[in-house]
């Protein structure tokens, strides 16, 4: 299951910032990559939320600023990854 | 830099590559991904024809990004070549008010306004609504309809291009709840109105459309259009599922300013114009009408005979015995499609790409304009595969549903709908007539003769516009140099005598009236006058009488003292039948590449005359 979560956000990562898939670690930062505008950050998140069923608060929202924060934020909400 | 097009040489291959991918799996992301890398590559270096490119401007009170992802991805996949600009968040007024904004820099073929209702109206519209007076609502409305038309206008008199504007969705919810409608004007008729108010201030206008969203939207369901989160967190107004369609519908409007329009619709017999095989139930024994099955096939029959009726050319290609299937459509009594409804029939046993390819030489209608309908897999793939210039419709498995599958193919839509585009189809069967005349008799000249041509040549005006721009956006074969100009365009032209003159030319014969069939475009330019444009309709390419217009281009330079008359050629890949035009009529080339031929006619050594066989009013 872990492995599957880890993937489907791997894609989704790689498509909404325009890498790599291999491009995409946990220190990858909102800071620095182009695409993560507040456009990409906003498309993101709806779509990792559809992805897991989750719908995240504003204030969890606006503190993801790594890819790390993201995946820490996800397992607050219960998704195992 | 990008996953999917790592290691792609060419822009070209990136491009075709990142499209490929979202034809494979059309999702959000996907279309998302596809428009943010798109952006990144050099296109600039693709050699792109001009009747690809379209400039399209967005201009709204919300954030516009991910509809125009779809609306560049789908335009890319039609084969255009989309510019999109976005303009600034909420900040259409600026852009269309003030005169040197990046909206009127960036030139754009076409500008699309998209405003919502709320952002229009006062934050305490909707609590204060129950209590409003009927007169309150009114000034409410004026004001709305008044800023839309101030816009309007300034960009309709400061831009040449085809200006798209949103109608409002009207609610589910109101205040009043079961009693909207006993209110003096409740918040559902509130909107209604105001959607009406626009549709009459631009009913008239050949430059600004109103886009039906409320229509697309009760199409969608209205409760899936909008994406409140999306909306909350940043002034996403679309949902997702409600995007594609908005944008589906914006790039109607976009083939048909690019004159991808499709003019035919080529219709198998068996289980399309009737159910059951001719063959084996014989023609008591096919389903038309009677019986559920057999109603479905005559609403069908009707929806093809609205379609024939508003100017779209119907023809038959179907494996049968000829004279079993003609007698059916000549006399079984349920019958709504007469012969007289086809331009032409292709019943026989050959193979149906070569009747496609007859129907298109017969009818000089390019395959590119046609769509087939069959409800054989198979046919439609062999199809498909030797001509993917031609619409395949995926006609559904059921009868009761072809009435909807035809429907929602929206390549039929053309800008304007000239009284000559309602009656073509019934022009395009006198022409079946006269070509059977013209086999009985012995030589062109003789059968040319025999017609008793009548033609009018007259200078464009008010009446002979729209049809003018009808020809002028879609007439490809006998066409000189395929400059396509919108109905603003040609009236700018035609106000402006002294550097422009257009001509309209009708033709009449004993068959019957063609009405305008050829244009062309004078641009002044003493000592010369240049043709800028010179076509005539496929229905009458062959008859000779484009000559007769030329003649009267010759003679009215002759008049107005010009030395010269310049002819330009510009080969466009279809317009191969033109190439040869003013050479026959004795022109000297003075210039030739690939791109352009230029010919000249000495007014004072030379001249044009009109052939006999024609008559002049």
């Amino acid at each position: 299951m872990t492995r599957l979560a880890d993937s489907k956000l791997r894609n989704t990562l790689a498509k909404v910032l325009l890498l790599d898939e291999a491009e995409i670690t946990d220190e990858l930062a909102r800071n620095g990559t182009e695409a993560w505008d507040s456009l990409g950050h906003l498309m993101l998140i709806s779509e990792v939320e559809s992805t897991f069923q989750v719908t995240l608060s504003d204030d969890d929202i606006l503190a993801i600023k790594t890819v790390g924060d993201l995946k820490k934020t996800l397992r607050k909400y219960g998704v195992d990854i | 830099m990008v996953p999917s097009v790592k290691g792609s040489a060419t822009p070209e291959s990136q491009l075709n590559n990142i499209l490929r991918m979202v034809r494979r799996d059309p999702t959000y992301v996907n279309y998302w991904n596809a428009y943010k890398q798109i952006q990144s590559l050099d296109l600039k270096t693709l050699p792109i024809a001009d009747e690809k490119r379209i400039g399209i401007a967005l201009l709204s009170s919300f954030t516009i990004e991910p509809l125009a992802a779809y609306l560049d991805i789908g335009a890319r996949l039609i084969d255009l070549s989309p510019e999109i600009y976005v303009g600034p968040f909420n900040q259409y007024s600026q852009e269309i008010l003030s005169d040197n904004s990046t909206l009127y820099r960036t030139d754009p073929d076409m500008i699309i306004l998209a405003v919502h209702a709320e952002s229009l109206l006062d934050r305490n519209f909707l609590p204060s609504f129950v209590g409003l007076s009927a007169s309150e609502k009114t000034t409410n409305q004026t004001e709305i309809i008044d800023h839309f038309s101030v816009l309007l206008s300034k960009l309709a008199a400061k831009s040449r291009a085809l200006i798209l504007v949103n109608n409002f969705i009207v609610p589910q919810f109101s205040p009043l709840g079961i009693l909207d409608n006993k209110a003096d004007m409740g918040l559902r008729e509130f909107i209604q109105r105001l959607n009406r108010m626009l549709a009459d201030l631009y009913r008239t206008s050949r430059q600004v459309y109103v886009v039906d969203l409320e229509r697309l939207a009760s199409g969608h369901g209205k409760g899936r259009c909008l994406d409140p989160k999306m909306y909350y967190r940043g002034a996403c107004l679309f949902s997702e599922s409600f995007l594609p369609v908005v944008a589906e519908e914006y790039l109607v409007y976009a083939k048909a300013l690019k004159g991808l329009v499709r003019k035919c619709i080529v219709l198998d017999l068996d289980n399309v114009l009737w159910g059951g095989i001719l063959g084996e139930d014989g023609p008591a024994g096919i389903k038309l009408g009677g019986d559920p099955t057999g109603n479905a096939y005559l609403d069908f029959q009707r929806l093809l005979l609205s379609y024939c009726n508003r100017g779209i050319i119907l023809a038959i290609n179907s494996k049968n015995n000829y004279d079993e299937a003609i007698s059916v459509i000549r006399e079984h009594p349920s019958v709504i499609l007469r012969e007289n409804h086809f331009a032409s029939l292709k019943i026989n046993w050959e193979d149906k790409v070569e009747n496609m390819i007859a129907i298109s030489n017969e009818l000089d209608i390019g395959l590119d304009s046609m769509v087939f309908v069959d409800d054989s897999v198979q046919e439609r793939e062999r199809v498909r595969r030797a001509l993917p210039q031609v619409l395949v419709v995926d006609l559904p498995a059921s009868p009761f549903e072809y009435c909807q599958s035809l429907q929602a193919v929206g390549d039929f839509n053309a800008l304007v709908l000239s009284d000559e585009d309602k009656a073509r189809g019934e022009m395009y069967y006198a022409r079946g007539k006269r070509r059977q005349l013209m086999r009985t008799a012995g030589s062109l000249e003789e059968f040319l003769v025999s017609l008793d041509m009548v033609v009018e040549i007259k200078n464009a005006d008010r009446f002979s516009i729209p049809r003018i721009t009808s020809l002028v956006s879609r007439t490809n074969q006998f066409n000189l140099t395929t400059r396509r100009y919108g109905q603003s365009e040609i009236e700018e032209m035609n106000n402006s005598r002294e550097k422009f003159l257009i001509y309209a030319l009708s033709v009449t014969d004993r068959f019957g009236d063609e009405g305008i069939v050829g244009v062309a475009v004078v641009r002044k330019e003493e000592p010369a006058w240049v043709i800028d444009s010179f076509l005539m309709s496929c229905r009458v390419i062959g008859r000779k009488i484009e000559t007769a217009l030329l003649a009267r281009l010759v003679e009215d330079a002759q008049k107005s003292g010009v030395s010269y008359l310049i002819g330009e050629y510009i080969p466009s890949g279809k317009n191969e039948p033109a190439r040869s035009f003013y050479e026959i009529h004795g022109f000297t080339m003075i210039q030739e590449d690939k791109r352009l031929v230029r010919w000249r006619l000495d007014l004072k050594t030379s001249t044009v005359k009109t052939p006999g066989w024609v008559k002049t009013k």
